[in-house]
C-alpha cells in the first residue's frame, strides 16, 4: 500500500505539480529560472578561457596592447554574465520565499482546515501534516524544489560545457571521469538510505523536544510548574530529547564523513592523473602552456560540475520525498460529500426534525464503540438535555449529529433526509455550537464573535449578541472597544479574556449565528458564576424559540427547562423523559438529581 | 570608545554563550572549516605554479610530476583534515538550535511565575525565539565572528606570498606600455585600485546589510502570528470543530491577507531591491577585481618580471584574496547589525529571579498549625490598573475546611495565587504563623501546598510522571492517589496503566482523558504531594454529579487533618465546609456558616438561592 503511495509521485509528476501550481501563482518566477539557470554555466567557461588568454600572450611574448584588448573584452563578457545571474537570482529568490509564505504554506493550511473533521482527528493524519510542514522547512523541500531543479540544470549545462573542452584534448577522459565520480554517487546513494531509515525517528525525538520546550515556556502551564516543582523533569526530559537528536545527527554525520572523504581521495587521483597525462602531453606534443591550465582547469573543473550534479540530483531525490509528503497530505482523500448535495431545510421547514437511527460510532483506537445502536427522535423546536457521566458519549453524540464525525452504523436524518445527503459545509449551516473547548483567534473582538470578514460583520445583530450573552460592558471598556484585538502575547495592547468571559464569548459566538436552526450547548455555564448562571437558564427559552436545541450538562438544575431529558449511558440511551416523568420512575436520573440536590434541599427541612 | 568596549565586552559575552550553546571548540571547528580550503587553495596555488614553471623550462617529466604530486597531496591531506573539522562543525551547527531550545527551555523554567506571565518578558522571549529561527542573535554569532578571524588569517597569508609581486621588476630593457608597467607607481595604483574596489565593496555591503537587517526584524511579528495559527488554530483538535462548524476559513484567510501576506510580500521586496542594488556592488566589484588581477599579472610576465609559473601562483593568490576581503566586509556589517540582536539574546540568558526568598526553613514552619493571614492586602497584576483585591484582610484558621464563594471576578483565585506567592502583593502583607511569608525559603515555602489551579494543565507525559510530577516515583502512592482521586479503576483498564502517556501530543499511543477524568488526575497529583495545605479551585466544574459527589464525599478524607480551601460556584460545597467567607470586589464581606450567612441574607444567599431555587421549587 505504502510503496504504491510513493510510486503514484514520480519525479516528473511532482515536476509537473510543482511547475503548474508555481505557474498558477507566479509566471515570472519559472521564466526568470529558466533564463538564470545556464548563467554560472557561461560564466565559469569564460573564467575558465581567462589564464589560457594570458598565458597565450605571454607565451607568443604578444604586444601589451593585444593582451589588454583579449583579457578586456573576456572580463566584460565576464562581468556581464555575473550581473545578470546575480539580477536573476536575487528576483528568483524574492519569488520563491514568497510563494512559500503566501502560496505553499496557505495551502497547507486551507487542507487542515477543509478536511474531513474525521479525518483530521486522526494521528495518522497529523504525522502527515507534520511531514508535509516539515517539507517546507528544509533546504530542498517543496518551497525549493524549482530552485533545486534550476540547479540541477545549471549544473548539466556547466557539465557539458566542460565535457566539450576536455574533449577537445583527450575524450577517455570523460569515460574515467565519469567512472570515478559514480562511485562517489554510490556512496551518497548509501547515506540517503541510511538517512530515510533515520528520518521517523528524528521526527519522532524533534516532536517530543519540541513539546516539552513548548509547554516549559508556554505561560498557562507556568502555575502547575512552579507550585508542583515540576522543573527538574521538564529539564532532564529536554536533556534527553537533546542527547537522542545529538546522537542521530551524529550518526549521520559521520556516514557524511566517509562519503566526502572518499571524494576527497577521488579527486586526488584524478587531479593527478591529469597532471601526468598534461605534462606528458606538453612535453611530447606541440600543445601550449596556456591548453595545459585550459585542460588542466576543466578536468579538475569538471569534476566539480559533476559532482553538483550529482549532489544536485541526491537534493533532487530527497526533495521529490519532500514533495511527496506534502502532496501526500493534501492529497488525503475526504469521504463527505462536498459538491452538489441536496438542499438544506427551507424556512418553513424549521424547526427541525432529528433522527438517530441506529447509530454506533467507535474512535479507531478505542477497542469500544462510543456509541452503540443509538435511535432517538427529537421534534422540531423541541429542547433536549442530554445528561450522562463523563466518558458517557455526550460529545461524541454532538459531533456526530453536526457532521464532524461520521457513524459506522445507522444513519442521521435531518427532517427525514439522510445527513450524508447534504453538501458537508452547508450542512454545517444548520448548528450553532458551544463546545468545551476554547478557541480565541489574534483578530479583533467583533471578528471572535462574528468569526466572518469584516465587512461581514452584522454589527446590530452583534450588539444584540453580545447582550444576550452578558458580555457588552467588558466589550465596551475595553480601549477599542469590539475592535480591540485578542491574545495579548500577539498584539501589543491585545485582550485576554477570563475563563467566565471566554464562555460568555462563546455563547455570543453561538448567538451570533441566528440563522441555524439547531442550537448546541455543551456545558456552557462551567466557570460562570450561580447568579451568571441563574440568567443564562432565564435566557434560554430565548435563545432557542424557532430552533431545535441540545443542552448538555452536569448541572441537573439546567435540565429542568428542558422539554425532554436524555440519559446517556455507555452509549446508549438509559432514559427518556421530562423531568417529573423521570423523578416519578425514580431510576438512575433520579438518583443522580437527588445526589445533586440533596446539599441544596437540607435547608429546606 | 567606551561604546566600542562595550560592543566588545557584549561581542565577548556573546562568544562565551556560544561555547555553551554551540559547544566548547565550536569557534576553532568553524575557523577551521573556513581556513583550510583556503590554505589547500594556497599550497596548490604554490606547486602548481612549479609546474609550470617546469614546464616552460622545458625540464624532464619528473621534475613537474614531483611538483603535481605534492599540489595534489597537499591539497588532499588538508581537506582530510578539513573534513574532520567539518564534521564536528556540522554537528554542533545542526544541534544548536537544539541545544538553544534546551536553554531556552531551562531559562524559561527558572523564572519567576510574574516573570514567566509578564508581558515585558513574553515579548523579549517571543524576540529571542524569532531570532533562533532567523539564524539571528546568539546563532549566528559565533560563527560570524569566526569567519571574520579565519579571513584575516587568510588575507595575511596571501599577503605574504604575493608582497613581492607589486615591486618586481624586469631585467630586460622596455618599451611603451610595458615600461609603465614595470616602474613601481604602476604596482602601487594597481594596489590602490584593488583598495578602493574592495572599499566601495564594503561601503555597499554596509548599506545592504542594514537594510536587509531592518526588514528581517519585521519577519519576527509575522511569524509569531503564524505559529500561533500553526500551533494553537490548526494543530489542536479541539478548533477543528469550530472552525468547521462556523466556517472561519474565509476569516482566517482574511486575518492572513491583512497581517501576512502583504507584510511577507512588503519584507521581501525590500530584500529584492537591496540584493540586485547595493548588493550587486560587491559582484560587479569580485568580477571587476578577477579580470583586473589578470591583466596586471599578465603585462608583468610579459613585461618579463615573472614567468609563466608565478602568473597561475599570483593570479590564484590574489584572488582568494579578494574573497577574503569581501567576505570580512560582509561579516563585520553582518556581526554589527546582529548586535541589537545579540544584546536580546544575552538579556534573557541574564533574567534573574526578582522574587525575594528568605532564609527560614522547613524546621521553622510547624505543619501542625498553619495559619495564615492576610494584613489590609492590596493587589492588582501587573501592568494593568483595576486593584483585584482591595484592603483585603483575612484569615485562614489552621486545621479548617473552608468554602471560598463569590461572583466571577471576586478576587478568589487571586488570594490563593497571592498566598502561594505567585505574586507578591502590591500593598499590605502576608504571614504565616505570624511570619512574613516572604521570609521563607520559596522552595520550602511551596512545600505546604497542594493545589488543583481552576486551570490547571496536564502535561502529555505518563499517568504516573503527571501525579509524581517528577521521572521517579512510587507505584504504589501513585496507585494509591488514583484510587483515592476515583481515577483508579480507569487507569487499571489502560493497555499500560500508569505509564500509559495523556494525549497524543508527546505519545503515539497516547489516551485522551474527558474532562472529568483530566480533572480527577489533577487532584491526584494534589494528593501525592502530600501537602499539609490543600486548594481546590472549582474542582468539580466539570465533573458529572456522581462523580461531583465522589469528590464530595472524599473530600473529608482527602483533606484529613489538613488545612483545606475550596472554591467553587457550586454551592453546594458549602455545606461541607466549616466555614464559608464571601468575597465581593476583592474583599471578603461576609463569613461564617450556612446557617449565619444565610440568615444575613445579603450576597450569599442571593448566591444560593439563584442555583438553589432549581433543586427546590418543585414549580420551576
Amino acid at each position: 500500500m505504502k510503496k504504491k503511495e510513493k510510486g503514484s509521485y514520480g519525479y516528473l509528476s511532482n515536476l509537473r505539480y510543482i511547475v503548474t501550481e508555481q505557474w498558477r501563482y507566479s509566471k515570472a518566477y519559472i521564466i526568470a529560472a529558466v533564463i538564470y539557470s545556464p548563467m554560472d554555466a557561461i560564466a565559469a567557461v569564460i573564467a575558465s578561457f581567462l589564464p589560457k588568454i594570458v598565458l597565450d600572450c605571454i607565451e607568443d611574448q604578444t604586444d601589451a596592447l593585444q593582451l589588454i584588448t583579449r583579457v578586456g573584452s573576456a572580463t566584460l563578457l565576464f562581468v556581464a554574465a555575473k550581473v545578470l545571474s546575480g539580477f536573476l537570482n536575487a528576483y528568483c529568490n524574492n519569488k520563491r520565499l514568497v510563494t512559500e509564505f503566501c502560496y505553499w504554506q496557505p495551502k497547507l493550511y486551507e487542507k487542515a482546515m477543509d478536511m474531513d473533521y474525521h479525518n483530521f482527528v486522526f494521528n495518522s493524519t497529523r504525522v502527515k501534516r507534520e511531514k508535509a510542514r516539515d517539507s517546507l522547512q528544509k533546504g530542498n523541500g517543496t518551497d525549493m524544489y524549482i530552485e533545486i531543479n534550476i540547479r540541477m540544470f545549471s549544473a548539466f549545462f556547466g557539465f557539458s560545457a566542460f565535457t566539450a573542452i576536455i574533449v577537445q584534448c583527450n575524450v577517455w577522459f570523460i569515460p574515467v571521469l565519469i567512472a570515478c565520480y559514480s562511485l562517489s554517487a554510490v556512496g551518497w546513494k548509501l547515506l540517503q538510505k541510511f538517512r530515510d531509515k533515520l528520518k521517523d525517528t528524528r521526527a519522532a525525538a524533534i516532536l517530543r523536544m519540541r513539546y516539552v520546550s513548548f509547554r516549559s515556556k508556554d505561560f498557562s502551564e507556568a502555575k502547575d510548574i512552579r507550585v508542583y516543582g515540576m522543573q527538574p523533569m521538564l529539564e532532564e526530559k529536554t536533556q534527553t530529547h537533546l542527547s537522542e537528536v545529538t546522537e542521530l545527527l551524529k550518526r549521520e554525520n559521520t556516514g557524511h564523513l566517509y562519503n566526502v572523504l572518499l571524494e576527497d581521495v577521488l579527486k586526488f587521483g584524478i587531479s593527478l592523473g591529469a597532471y601526468a597525462y598534461l605534462i606528458y602531453l606538453k612535453l611530447n606534443t606541440d600543445m601550449s602552456i596556456g591548453d595545459f591550465a585550459l585542460y588542466f582547469g576543466a578536468i579538475t573543473g569538471f569534476g566539480e560540475w559533476l559532482s553538483r550534479l550529482v549532489d544536485m540530483f541526491s537534493e533532487l531525490l530527497e526533495g521529490t520525498h519532500y514533495v511527496s509528503d506534502y502532496r501526500s497530505f493534501l492529497d488525503l482523500k475526504d469521504t463527505m460529500r462536498k459538491t452538489g448535495g441536496i438542499s438544506l431545510p427551507s424556512d418553513d421547514e424549521l424547526p427541525c426534525k432529528i433522527e438517530f437511527k441506529n447509530v454506533s460510532f467507535s474512535y479507531k483506537e478505542a477497542e469500544k464503540a462510543t456509541i452503540e445502536d443509538f435511535s432517538l427522535t427529537v421534534n422540531p423546536g423541541e429542547r433536549v438535555a442530554i445528561v450522562g457521566e463523563n466518558g458517557a458519549g455526550k460529545s461524541t453524540l454532538v459531533k456526530l449529529l453536526c457532521g464532524l464525525l461520521l457513524p459506522q452504523r445507522g444513519q442521521i436524518l435531518i427532517n427525514g433526509k439522510d445527513s450524508r445527503d447534504f453538501n458537508r459545509d452547508d450542512y454545517y449551516r444548520l448548528f450553532a455550537t458551544v463546545f468545551q473547548t476554547v478557541n480565541i483567534l489574534p483578530a479583533s473582538v467583533a471578528k471572535n464573535i462574528a468569526l466572518c470578514e469584516e465587512d461581514k460583520i452584522d454589527r446590530a445583530l452583534l450588539e444584540k449578541c453580545m447582550r444576550l450573552a452578558n458580555i457588552y460592558d467588558k466589550v465596551q471598556s475595553l480601549p477599542d472597544k469590539e475592535n480591540t484585538l485578542m491574545v495579548h502575547e500577539i498584539h501589543e495592547g491585545g485582550v485576554s479574556f477570563s475563563g467566565g468571559e471566554q464562555q460568555r464569548l462563546l455563547l455570543a459566538r453561538a448567538l451570533y449565528k441566528s440563522y441555524a436552526p439547531i442550537l448546541i450547548l455543551d456545558e456552557p455555564t462551567a466557570a460562570l458564576d450561580p447568579i451568571a448562571e441563574n440568567d443564562l437558564y432565564r435566557q434560554y427559552s430565548t435563545f432557542a424559540t424557532g430552533k431545535t436545541s441540545f443542552y448538555i450538562s452536569h448541572r441537573l438544575s439546567s435540565t429542568r427547562f428542558c422539554d425532554r431529558i436524555i440519559l446517556v449511558e455507555n452509549g446508549k440511551i438509559a432514559e427518556s423523559g421530562t423531568h417529573n416523568e423521570l423523578m416519578e420512575k425514580d431510576g438512575k436520573y433520579a438518583d443522580l438529581f437527588r445526589l445533586q440536590s440533596r446539599y441544596y434541599e437540607e435547608v429546606e427541612e | 570608545m567606551s561604546k566600542l568596549r562595550e560592543e566588545l565586552r557584549l561581542q565577548w559575552k556573546g562568544i562565551k554563550l556560544s561555547k555553551v550553546i554551540s559547544g566548547k571548540y565550536y569557534i576553532l571547528c568553524e575557523i577551521m572549516s573556513e581556513l583550510l580550503p583556503q590554505i589547500a587553495a594556497y599550497t596548490s596555488a604554490y606547486f602548481s605554479g612549479r609546474v609550470i614553471t617546469a614546464l616552460s623550462e622545458k625540464l624532464p617529466f619528473a621534475v613537474p610530476l614531483r611538483y603535481a604530486l605534492l599540489a595534489v597531496s597537499s591539497v588532499l591531506v588538508i581537506w582530510v583534515i578539513r573534513r574532520l573539522f567539518m564534521r564536528q562543525t556540522m554537528i554542533m551547527r545542526r544541534s544548536r538550535y537544539f541545544r538553544r531550545e534546551a536553554m531556552l527551555t531551562g531559562k524559561a523554567l527558572s523564572l519567576d511565575f510574574a516573570q514567566a506571565e509578564s508581558a515585558e518578558v513574553a515579548a523579549l522571549l517571543s524576540r529571542v525565539e524569532d531570532n533562533s529561527d532567523l539564524f539571528m542573535g546568539i546563532s549566528s554569532q559565533a560563527w560570524q565572528v569566526s569567519k571574520i578571524i579565519a579571513n584575516v588569517l587568510s588575507v595575511v597569508i596571501a599577503v605574504s606570498m604575493s608582497s613581492g609581486m607589486v615591486m618586481s621588476k624586469s631585467e630586460a630593457e622596455l618599451h611603451g606600455i610595458l615600461k609603465v608597467v614595470d616602474s613601481p607607481v604602476f604596482g602601487i595604483m594597481f594596489a590602490l585600485f584593488v583598495l578602493v574596489l574592495i572599499f566601495l565593496s564594503i561601503v555597499a555591503n554596509d548599506a545592504a546589510v542594514k537594510r536587509r537587517f531592518k526588514a528581517h526584524e519585521s519577519r519576527g511579528k509575522v511569524n509569531a502570528l503564524w505559529k500561533y495559527y500553526y500551533d494553537r488554530v490548526l494543530n489542536e483538535s479541539g478548533s477543528g470543530e469550530d472552525i468547521r462548524i462556523y466556517h472561519e476559513k474565509p476569516l482566517i484567510y482574511e486575518e492572513m491577507r491583512e497581517r501576512v501576506f502583504g507584510a511577507v510580500r512588503r519584507i521581501h521586496s525590500v530584500f529584492l531591491h537591496t540584493d540586485t542594488t547595493f548588493g550587486m556592488v560587491s559582484t560587479i566589484v569580485t568580477a571587476v577585481l578577477g579580470g583586473t588581477v589578470y591583466l596586471f599579472v599578465g603585462l608583468k610576465a610579459l613585461s618579463g618580471a615573472f614567468g609563466a609559473g608565478k602568473v597561475v601562483e599570483y593570479y590564484a593568490v590574489l584572488s582568494q584574496m579578494i574573497l577574503s576581503f569581501t567576505t570580512i566586509a560582509r561579516e563585520i556589517g553582518l556581526l554589527r547589525s546582529n548586535s541589537i540582536h545579540l544584546k536580546e539574546d544575552i538579556s534573557f540568558f541574564e533574567l534573574e529571579s526578582k522574587m525575594q526568598n528568605g532564609t527560614r526553613t522547613a524546621a521553622d514552619i510547624n505543619t501542625d498549625k498553619l495559619e495564615f493571614e492576610f494584613h489590609n492586602v492590596s493587589f492588582r497584576y501587573p501592568e494593568t490598573e483595576p486593584l483585584v483585591l482591595h484592603d483585603f484582610s483575612f484569615r485562614i484558621r489552621s486545621g479548617e475546611r473552608l468554602a471560598v464563594v463569590g461572583r466571577n471576578g471576586s478576587g478568589k483565585s487571586t488570594m490563593i495565587k497571592l498566598l502561594c506567592r505567585l505574586y507578591d502583593p502590591s500593598e499590605g502583607y502576608i504571614t504565616l504563623n505570624g511570619i512574613d511569608i516572604r521570609e521563607f525559603e520559596y522552595s520550602e515555602y511551596l512545600k505546604l501546598f497542594g493545589i488543583v489551579f481552576q486551570d490547571f494543565n496536564l502535561l502529555s507525559f505518563s499517568i504516573a510522571e503527571n501525579v509524581a510530577c517528577s521521572t521517579r516515583y512510587e507505584a504504589d502512592k501513585v496507585w494509591n492517589c488514583l484510587e483515592m482521586a476515583g481515577l483508579g479503576e480507569r487507569v487499571e483498564k489502560m493497555p499500560k496503566n500508569i505509564n500509559q502517556c495523556v494525549t497524543k501530543l508527546y505519545e503515539e499511543d497516547g489516551i485522551d482523558l474527558s474532562g472529568g477524568e483530566a480533572q480527577k488526575l489533577a487532584i491526584a497529583r494534589a494528593l501525592y504531594k502530600d501537602a499539609p495545605f490543600v486548594i481546590l479551585d472549582e474542582p468539580t466544574a466539570a465533573l458529572d454529579p456522581k462523580s461531583e459527589s465522589e469528590i464530595y464525599a472524599r473530600f473529608d478524607e482527602m483533606s484529613g487533618g489538613r488545612t483545606a480551601v475550596y472554591i467553587s460556584h457550586r454551592m453546594s460545597s458549602c455545606r461541607f465546609c466549616d466555614r464559608i467567607a464571601v468575597f465581593k470586589d476583592g474583599t471578603a464581606v461576609e463569613e461564617g456558616t450556612h446557617e449565619e450567612l444565610l440568615a444575613l441574607g445579603a450576597e450569599y444567599s442571593q448566591l444560593w438561592n439563584a442555583q438553589a431555587q432549581h433543586y427546590t421549587d418543585s414549580s420551576l
